[in-house]
């Protein structure tokens, strides 16, 4: 029981955290992020096994985190508020080449990190040759070219 | 390999049957894990819970034990028996485990800690000092269980009255 309860709260937290913590905060990995995430694991795995080493222990606190995502997905599908809660909303940042200055600001994002996905992702060359870029639910930016 | 029967540009292996069946079976699935995640909430499985404990109370009811039905293995977990020793023993609490028993457990803790052990042929005796003559007291042994599955106890007042208990012990 104790490992469900657990693994409960832990789960419900580490949603809310990461939800607050905004999009860019580990939608797009850097090292340090990647580091960061290794550390929350550790300092997670003391609260959620505690002293029971037993093979049930660990199949029931995985098949509780599994569970709960399963329950998650159902829950966003069947509510739209509960997506838009958990999951946040797409954001156009640049318009017609234009930025859209304010939202970045608020979201995080500059102009650089929009220049950077516009040459990973098509292979362009500067913000005029942007029709949209989108800050996505996931944190990632994606970029619609302008047509020629 | 399934041909691919339709968007026949596409060079995709598409086998719906197959996916209705995956994801038939996938829905039996997550039905069948959330019974085993209430069944783990009520303590089935160890760990606590409404359902992991019980008691036994002895016929003269002078010895009564809380144990774990459930338990897991190297998880802690508890037994406490309450005690109320015939007059006659004097100020001294003599309270045994059967030897089998003890041998699948490592006992961690006792309190109060006894103050004599004694080691028969088949059980342990726990030597504990009371402070008067006939009074019920409450002996609490932290132990955690070394062997799996089914494990049967026995423990008792030394020439009195004996309990039988039976654990399931999770891998």
């Amino acid at each position: 029981m104790e490992a469900i309860v657990h693994a409960f709260c832990i789960y419900v937290f580490l949603l809310v955290l990461l939800r607050i913590a905004g999009k860019r905060t580990l939608g797009e990995m850097t090292s340090f992020d990647f580091v960061l995430v290794l550390i929350i694991a550790e300092t997670t795995q003391q609260a959620l096994i505690g002293d029971d080493f037993s093979l049930t222990g660990a199949m029931l606190l995985i098949g509780t985190l599994i569970g709960l995502d399963i329950a998650l997905s159902l829950l966003k599908r069947k509510w739209p508020r509960v997506d838009r809660l958990v999951e946040g909303v797409p954001m156009v940042i640049v318009e017609h080449g234009r930025p859209l200055w304010d939202r970045m600001y608020k979201a995080r994002v500059d102009e650089s990190d929009v220049l950077s996905a516009a040459r990973e992702l098509q292979g362009l060359r500067n913000l005029d040759e942007i029709e949209y870029a989108v800050l996505e639910r996931s944190g990632s930016i994606s970029i619609l070219p302008k047509r020629r | 390999m399934a041909a691919p029967t339709r968007r026949s540009e596409l060079e995709i292996s598409e086998d719906m049957t197959f996916q209705r069946r995956s994801w038939l079976v996938e829905r039996a699935a997550w039905i069948l894990l959330g019974a085993i995640l209430v069944a783990a909430l009520l303590g089935v499985f160890g760990g606590g819970g409404p359902a992991a404990s019980t008691d036994r109370v002895s016929e003269d009811g002078n010895l009564s034990m809380q144990y774990d039905r459930f338990s897991r293995i190297e998880a802690p977990t508890r037994l406490r028996v309450v005690v109320t020793p015939p007059v006659e023993a004097g100020t001294t609490l003599r309270l045994w485990l059967a030897r089998e028993y003890v041998e699948a457990l490592e006992i961690e803790s006792i309190l109060p800690e006894p103050s004599r052990v004694e080691a028969a042929s088949d059980r342990y005796v726990f030597e504990f000092p009371l402070t008067a003559a006939g009074e019920t007291s409450t002996i609490l042994f932290r132990v955690e269980p070394r062997e799996a599955w089914h494990v049967e106890g026995r423990l008792g007042i030394d020439g009195g009255s004996e309990l039988r208990f039976d654990q399931f012990v999770y891998p």
